[in-house]
């Protein structure tokens, strides 16, 4: 597209911007008002005094700094994990043939669709039980939340990178099959390699993901010292309302990790997707 | 750049590994004694300060605080339940208490509460608080919190209009007047932006003392059938009606609706909300100037909906002696102190009742008439089918206010719908 | 089978083994065991023997009697209906404006990605402030321009619309894609229309909704069976009501899990709702055939 007349394009996004951006605008500034100034009508945008006494209640109030390691750590662990587990499998769709391969594909497809309730209570109780066969505990840790990212994670990722997979030449495997590499050196020093793109889409959708995840934490874990930010924001909830204002505020601090990976990968992002070929 | 990513991976499991690793106790091996409970997060500080209170009287037991925020405890619970894997100790509310109880889940605490001598005789709890968790003549629970409601009034407001604080024993129809005065077009826009009170369908307990006044109730007291369909019930009905839309003094569901009568109050939309003592911290956190006061008497009398919290023991637990010492803890003189100090909830054990914590002498508001008042405290049968009566009353409820609301078939519908769910086999 | 190809069999079964593992033990079984649950009766805590075995009684009652699933059905497929193509339109002009060589575009991409990693929690209390009837952020602009204000989560008919608004505000995901498939497009294909005097909206026509078929697809599928989901909002927000208005499937099956003990009847709501899902994306696989355009089909 050339750059000619720019300016109604301009202006119609600086318009969608305003409409998008207000609302958040409206929690930045709940999170800097007292209790009864956040329902105050009309509403005001600017909270005049600024509470910046809520951010430091909110983050005192709970044990914000245990929650953010724990986020942390259990994010991390499951992007990796996904990335690991996810492309292996993928890459046995994408290139090896084995029987059932391609039905078990739609089948891949099909779990997509289900909804989470339906074998919530049936795999909760399948983890409680699983003390009793390896005598350690499951349900109260952090392990029913990784091993599922270890077991080949969300099968739309695996999706996303067996499109890439498919989409690499397949000449260089070839060619590196008759040099006599084995099918896991193809795999791991031919194939990934190049698929930087989509391996970086994959780890920064999943990040994003598992950040926000909350029904994971609130079913497998119990103890306030293995909660994450989600479950923590939780909190400033009670069963007859809530405390509104720090609620804003701790998400406001929550939001920021992921808003600031967004802002610096966004590109790479939109690369990695479109190489995928969801077109295929 | 793989090298980043297998570097990460491999710091990812180390640091993995180290934090899994086990907390390094010292000392004899303790009881592991878990508890699991519900609320805010002052809830849970007072727990932490419960919790080591009593391990440092008990150096035999550690107590595994289990948290679970949100609005999706009794989801939780159920699925540790359906487990066969639910904590010694279980914080319930009174609404789904008959239920999990019939569902076997809970231990009778008879035979504990028959060693500790007298320290759970009637006389040393309010009443109704050790009624609340018998069923079948059996104590399964025992009683750690409760509140009732009272009307949170804005001063403010009254002096604006003129009006005097209300008189203690003041009756229905200067209530109704009342708002009356309080209900006014502040702005001169023709809309009407303050009114006296508010009328929520969907806060069942706000809307039982007016049902009560009137001599109606939803269920009889054996339980076994509604009772709606009375001359009182339809008054009761008919009265709460027409404060939206005889009087006007409360707002039809279209013209203030919000998250809840409190936020209503706390921007001076309304002059008096019924809200319970839970509310008190919500209220402190603001600048109106507001104060507490009775339930006015109808021609039944005068009500207020009171509920208590309370903790059970679960019927599986593999440290029931560990469990009983702790749930007497809650519900004995030290816990019942950490319940008033709090300030938003009543101990049920009388002799804490009273703290200063609670009770606060010097703020201006009256919190003690909390405790005055509980001689007007009834609580709401609720028996074990009461999640799905509690539908029925909710969606009649909401038509009761709406524009074709009519108390005589609302009153109708609900009586039939009830019995039909309480018969039910 | 060739030497060759068994050892690749082997090897291609063993990369895949980790999802094949968890498939079987953590996706199959507790979805048998969720089908076989659906013809009890069972309250969800007592122990498993005790459930009571009623053969289909629960999907009979269901397609039947019971009035609050046929709300929450036609509540959840008229929010499908109607915010799955409101929030693909909105992502495509958005994408659009943003593949334009514009200043700032970061910061744009940014905005527009923002409410969808807000939490779910303050997203809920958030618009449930704005759209609220007597002092939220959006009566109150419409006050301002003199527009009629209704009454959004407290009136029947505008509830479920101030979801598919949070829907539309939440494309961010959606959009990123369709960018990134309007990256794609090959310039040449618009030169080529160009030269032959096609107009923008010829171009738009012919040029750039073929060859984003693919992605539309994509995100219409993946949107249906978002839409179906649609949980903690409701449950935080409105709680099904007013009247049932806003009352979701999911939210609907959450309530007789665990606010009414019907499990058993609760999995035979959650395999009727698999069944419908599986059942529409087969139907838009199905015509997609008609619509979506391939690379290397596309007759020029």
């Amino acid at each position: 597209m050339k750059t000619r007349n720019q300016w109604p394009i301009y202006l119609l996004l600086v318009f969608c911007s305003i409409l998008f951006i207000t609302p958040f605008l409206f929690a930045l500034s709940s999170s800097l008002k007292k209790l009864d100034a956040v329902y105050a009508y009309p509403p005001t945008l600017l909270p005049v005094p600024p509470q910046w006494s809520n951010y430091e209640k909110a983050v005192t109030s709970l044990p914000f700094g245990q929650f953010l390691m724990n986020s942390v750590f259990l994010t991390l662990a499951c992007v990796a994990g996904q990335l690991v587990t996810g492309a292996l499998v993928a890459y046995s769709f994408a290139r090896l043939r084995w029987p059932g391969r391609d039905v078990m594909f739609l089948v891949l497809l099909s779990t997509m669709m289900l909804p989470g309730q339906v074998t919530m209570i049936p795999t909760f109780i399948l983890w409680t039980h699983l003390r009793d066969f390896t005598g350690m505990d499951w349900v109260g840790t952090f392990k029913p939340l990784i091993v599922p990212s270890f077991l080949g994670g969300a099968p739309i990722f695996i999706f996303l990178m067996r499109q890439f997979f498919k989409g690499i030449p397949v000449e260089l495997e070839e060619a590196a099959r008759i040099d006599g590499c084995s099918t896991f050196e193809i795999f791991w020093r031919i194939v990934l390699p190049l698929s930087r793109p989509v391996l970086t889409t994959v780890a920064v959708l999943s990040f994003i993901g598992h950040w926000h995840d909350f029904m994971g934490p609130l079913i497998y874990l119990d103890r306030v010292e293995t909660y994450t930010l989600q479950l923590g924001l939780r909190m400033f909830q009670t069963v007859n309302g809530g405390f509104t204002h720090y609620l804003m505020a701790a998400s406001m601090l929550v939001l920021l990790p992921v808003l600031v990976l967004f802002f610096v990968a966004q590109r790479q992002l939109v690369q990695g997707i479109s190489l995928t070929g969801i077109k295929g | 750049m793989l090298h980043l990513w297998r570097t990460l991976l491999v710091c990812v499991l180390l640091f993995g590994s180290i934090s899994g690793c086990g907390r390094a106790t010292s000392g004899p091996p303790r009881t592991e004694l878990r508890y699991c409970f519900f609320g805010g997060f002052q809830d849970w500080q007072m727990f932490r300060q419960m919790a080591a209170e009593f391990e440092r009287a008990n150096p035999d037991i550690h107590v595994t605080l289990l948290y679970w925020p949100g609005s999706n405890y009794e989801a939780k619970l159920q699925l540790t339940m359906a487990a066969g894997t639910a904590p010694d100790v279980i914080d319930v509310q009174d609404e789904p208490f008959a239920a999990y109880t019939k569902m076997g889940q809970f231990e009778d605490l008879g035979p504990y509460v028959k060693q500790s001598g007298d320290e759970y005789a009637p006389n040393r709890f309010f009443q109704t608080s050790l009624e609340t968790f018998r069923v079948g003549g059996k104590q399964y629970g025992l009683p750690w919190n409760g509140g009732m409601l009272m009307i949170y009034y804005n001063r403010a407001l009254f002096r604006k209009a003129g009006l005097p604080d209300p008189p203690k024993d003041w009756t229905w129809t200067q209530w109704v007047e009342t708002c009356r005065k309080l209900t006014r077009d502040v702005d001169g826009d023709g809309r009407i932006d303050q009114f006296g009170t508010q009328v929520n369908p969907h806060y069942m307990g706000s809307l039982l003392p007016w049902i009560w006044m009137f001599g109606g109730d939803i269920i009889d007291p054996t339980m076994t059938h509604a009772t709606m369909d009375t001359p009182a019930g339809r008054e009761s009905l008919k009265f709460l009606r027409d404060l939206i839309y005889k009087e006007h003094v409360a707002p039809r569901s279209n013209e203030f609706t919000g998250m809840g009568g409190s936020v209503m109050f706390m921007t001076g939309r309304v002059g008096m909300v019924l809200d319970g003592v839970w509310a008190l911290p919500f209220m402190r956190q603001t600048d109106i100037d507001w104060d507490v006061t009775f339930v006015p008497r109808g021609p039944a009398g005068r009500f207020s909906r009171g509920t208590w919290d309370g903790v059970a023991m679960y019927r599986n637990s593999q440290h029931k002696q560990e469990a009983w010492r702790f749930i007497r803890f809650i519900t004995g003189e030290r816990g019942q102190f950490y319940v008033a100090d709090t300030g938003r909830a009543i101990p049920p054990r009388k002799s804490q009742a009273n703290s200063p914590a609670f009770v606060r002498p010097d703020t201006p508001q009256h919190e003690e008439r909390f405790l005055e008042a509980m001689s007007d405290f009834r609580t709401q049968r609720m028996p074990e089918r009461w999640a799905e009566m509690d539908v029925v009353i909710k969606r009649e409820m909401e038509k009761l206010f709406s524009d074709s609301g009519d108390p005589n078939r609302q009153a109708k519908t609900m009586q039939t719908e009830i019995d039909a769910i309480l018969r039910r086999p | 089978m060739t030497r060759r190809a068994k050892r690749e069999a082997l090897e291609g079964i063993l990369f895949a083994s980790p999802w094949l593992i968890g498939f079987v033990f953590f996706t199959a079984g507790p979805m048998i065991a969720s089908f076989l649950l659906s013809f009890t009766r069972w309250n969800g805590i007592t122990p498993l023997h005790e459930l009571k075995w009623i053969g289909a009684e629960n999907y009979v009652k269901l397609l039947t009697t019971d009035h609050s699933f046929a709300k929450a059905f036609r509540n959840t497929a008229f929010y499908a209906v109607v915010a799955v193509p409101l929030g693909l339109a909105t992502a495509l002009s958005l994408a659009l404006m943003l593949n334009q060589r514009v200043r700032g575009l970061a910061a744009f991409r940014t905005i527009f990605y923002l409410p969808s990693v807000v939490s779910g929690v303050a997203t809920s209390m958030l618009w449930l402030w704005l759209f609220n009837p007597s002092f939220g952020g959006v009566n109150w602009v419409l006050h301002l321009l003199r527009l009629p204000e209704p009454g959004w989560l407290t009136d029947e008919s505008t509830a479920l619309w101030v979801f598919i608004l949070m829907s539309v505000w939440g494309v961010g995901n959606t959009m990123l894609i369709t960018l990134a498939g309007l990256q794609e497009v090959p310039t040449h294909l618009y030169e080529a229309a160009a030269l032959d005097g096609a107009s923008t909206l010829s171009r738009f026509r012919h040029v750039t909704l073929p060859m984003l078929s693919p992605t539309l697809f994509f995100n219409l599928v993946m949107g249906i069976i978002g839409s179906f989901q649609v949980f903690t909002s409701a449950y935080v927000m409105t709680g099904g009501g007013p009247n049932e208005a806003t009352l979701f499937y999911v939210l609907y099956l959450y309530q007789k899990a665990f606010e009414q003990f019907q499990m058993g009847y609760a999995s035979a709501l959650a395999w009727i709702l698999f069944a419908v899902v599986l059942a529409l994306t087969l139907l838009v696989f199905r015509s997609s055939r008609l619509w979506v355009y391939y690379e290397g089909e596309l007759s020029s």
